[in-house]
């Protein structure tokens, strides 16, 4: 098994953006499921903490957030899923966080996201990326299996509710959360799909939603949510805002995004949200990294347009 | 999937429109867009978005998936080109039929009494679904369609091999560079399955030229070039004519556009007859995203020269307006889409569960609905930024030819626009 000195070396290697061998990702799921399975749904979580969004992959623009919000574990860091998918470095971006979580278990909280999925990565692109520099899907089956066991939502000092995607009809209570039973693939419906799919919405209740999985949920909603559970807000991400971070419900809710320039396309800011000791909230935007620091690949990078 | 025949030389014919227009860029990375361009419309073909069975002959590239926003985009792309075309051709087999009627009953007092409603059901359906027995109706060309810088696209072909009933009352004119135009004839002629589908009496050099399709080569940066081409295909001016500009104007200088603008509906004006325009491409270059559009366009080589002079929808109809067209209207593809103006949802998540309404015919709300559940959309917030960033632009100008402004519903863009 992995000691110390050996994950701080693929600490090292992988913040070089080099991918580990085969075997040594395997050791190091193993690793990360014993960590994982002692987790609960609703992860407690102490403050300072500084809570970010969508990642995608976007390996380069990772070193550009540790670098505006400083290192791990010098800083604590709770990551609201969505670490692959959509980017060139989501094997090295997922290992990355996952070593840290290993070594610094209670350093780094990782919630799953909607892209955290077996079904969905292989829609947008981490299973591709595991089967290009592996030559097979058995770093992708090491991977989704640890995505099974991930968390699926935090609360920072009792206050702070942190979820991928956002609340659920079926779902009153943090209780109710606890006792789902997470160790699966993201369901199509469902409390766990929802938790992992919804959006909040200027609606009053409930809505469909248009991505086809989860709900819409309007400020009503949220209110009664954070009052039965005596929460003072819901952080969570999903959802490209152009600013990094977005306000909604009269500040019960915030949209937290962290990667810039999503899919090297949409021109967008990045945020992080600072939480200090007493929880007062400061945002941290920042840009995509410089090209001159970017991985050969995306140098190749060209997006999608209709020509 | 047909095999292409083994006889067409392995040329790297493009898959869509404007393909040409990069190359005249002079740019390296030209191939691999032409590629991408390919898969694109392969990727949309292969999961169902559309058939069309002719475009593996002629965008001859590997199958591959492309992510789901970018196969539904080039769906709404397609559906409001094939709207376009469709309702042009039905009303203009209408007005052409309530023309006769009128001469008719002009010469004859007691007046005929067949209902000129038979066309344009038409433009409510999709090509394979007309009933066949209108084929029989129509024998010779009552307009013509010009389609800018057409590249290797397929949408003659495959409206023929589906069988449109109403295809036969089109001249179908394709242009682009004389190089561009030389591959394709090409391809055309080495292809058992595509020369098939050509109607006789059509003449085959480096170039095609028939009553029903015509394919000819021009710069069109140069008027006379394309004069002389439209000339050489037959083009009669005095027939309706529908340009289709698809990702083809943008390319060009904003003076060599405005210039190609004019010249079309000055050609209307000589030969006193209708004309129409239809133009698809990049719009809002000056936000956030817009600016990474132009940025990383410019990367691959085909910079976007005339986005400056059409920043927004509205600015598409001041062009068209300035360059001597009567009537403009143009919304942005999210609008499009959506069937309602992009001001108006309140969040960005909204947008997919609109009504039909709005610009597009129910045919194609039916078909936007089934493309809907043929793939998860997990990028919902990009899929409008990048709606948003698209255009469709329609122009109607000549004497007497409001009846074409209905039949595209430029009203009905224009609403969507504001």
């Amino acid at each position: 098994m992995a000691g110390q000195s050996e994950l701080d070396r693929w600490i090292e290697q992988l913040k070089r953006c080099e991918p580990l061998k085969e075997n040594e990702v395997k050791i190091l799921c193993q690793k990360a499921l014993e960590v994982l399975v002692e987790e609960s749904n609703v992860q407690r979580v102490d403050a300072p903490v500084t809570v970010c969004g969508d990642i995608h992959g976007q390996f380069y623009d990772l070193m550009e957030l540790f670098q505006v919000g400083g290192d791990c574990p010098q800083t604590n860091y709770l990551f609201m899923g969505d670490f692959v998918d959509r980017g060139f470095y989501s094997v090295e971006t997922f290992l990355l966080l996952l070593a840290l979580k290993v070594r610094y278990p209670d350093r780094i909280t990782l919630i799953r996201g909607n892209h955290e999925s077996r079904q969905i990565t292989q829609v947008y692109g981490f299973y591709d990326e595991c089967l290009r520099k592996y030559g097979s899907v058995n770093v992708w089956r090491y991977c989704t299996d640890v995505f099974d066991y991930l968390s699926l939502s935090a609360v920072v000092d009792n206050q702070i509710f942190c979820v991928h995607g956002g609340l659920s009809p079926t779902i009153n209570t943090l209780d109710q959360i606890r006792t789902i039973d997470r160790k699966q693939e993201v369901p199509h419906d469902g409390a766990m799909c929802d938790l992992l799919w919804s959006d909040p919405e200027d609606i009053e209740g409930w809505g469909l939603s248009p991505r086809g999985a989860g709900y819409l949920f309007g400020g009503d909603v949220c209110s009664n949510f954070s009052s039965n559970n005596k929460i003072s807000l819901i952080c969570r991400a999903h959802q490209l805002v152009m600013d990094g971070y977005k306000w909604m419900f009269h500040d019960q809710l915030v949209t937290v995004w962290s990667a810039p320039n999503y899919c090297y396309r949409c021109g967008n800011i990045a945020a992080i949200l600072e939480l200090d000791e007493h929880l007062n909230k400061n945002f941290k935007v920042f840009e995509a990294a410089p090209q001159e620091a970017r991985g050969a690949q995306s140098k190749r990078a060209a997006p999608d347009y209709f020509l | 999937m047909a095999m292409p025949p083994p006889a067409i030389p392995p040329i790297g014919l493009g898959g869509g429109r404007g393909r040409s227009m990069r190359r005249a860029a002079g740019d390296a990375g030209v191939q691999r867009t032409n590629d991408d361009a390919q898969a694109t419309k392969m990727s949309c073909a292969s999961l169902g978005y559309f058939s069309d069975g002719v475009l593996p002959l002629l965008a001859r590239c590997p199958p591959s998936r492309k992510p789901p926003l970018i196969n539904r985009g080039t769906w709404a792309r397609h559906a409001a080109m094939r709207q376009v075309t469709t309702d042009f051709v039905a009303a203009c087999l209408q007005h052409a039929q309530q023309q006769q009627q009128q001469q008719q009953q002009a010469a004859n007092a007691e007046g005929g009494n067949s209902s000129p409603a038979e066309a344009s059901a038409g433009a409510q359906q999709e090509s394979s679904s007309i009933d066949s027995s209108s084929s029989s109706s129509v024998s010779q060309s009552v307009c013509q369609v010009v389609s800018l810088g057409a590249g290797s696209d397929s949408s003659w072909f495959s409206l023929q091999q589906q069988g449109w009933g109403l295809l036969p009352a089109v001249h179908y004119i394709e242009l682009d560079y004389q190089e561009m135009v030389a591959k394709k004839a090409r391809s055309l002629l080495a292809s058992e399955q595509l020369l098939a589908l050509l109607p006789d009496g059509t003449t085959a050099t480096t170039e095609l030229a028939g009553p029903r399709y015509s394919l000819v080569g021009a710069d069109l940066r140069h008027l006379e070039q394309l004069e002389a081409a439209l000339h050489r295909a037959g083009f009669d001016a005095r027939l309706p004519t529908l340009y289709l500009a698809e990702c083809v104007l943008i390319y060009l200088e904003p003076g060599e556009a405005a210039r190609l603008l004019a010249a079309a509906a000055a050609r209307a004006a000589g030969g006193g007859g209708c004309a129409a325009v239809a133009i698809y491409e990049q719009t809002r270059p000056d936000d956030a995203f817009g600016a990474t559009m132009i940025a990383n366009l410019e990367a691959r080589g085909c910079p976007l020269r005339s986005v400056g002079s059409v920043p927004r929808p509205a600015s598409q109809e001041a062009r068209l307006a300035a360059a001597g067209w009567a009537a403009a209207a143009a919304a942005d593809m999210a609008a499009v889409y959506h069937g309602r103006s992009s001001g108006s949802g309140s969040g960005s998540s909204s947008g997919a569960a609109g009504g039909c309404g709005g610009w597009l015919r129910p045919f194609w709300c039916g078909e936007r609905g089934r493309i809907e559940r043929l793939e998860l959309l997990d990028e919902l917030e990009e899929w409008r930024l990048m709606q948003e960033h698209y255009c469709l632009a329609l122009g109607v100008t000549g004497q007497g030819c409001s009846w074409l402004a209905e039949g595209l519903q430029l009203d009905q863009l224009r609403a969507l626009g504001s």
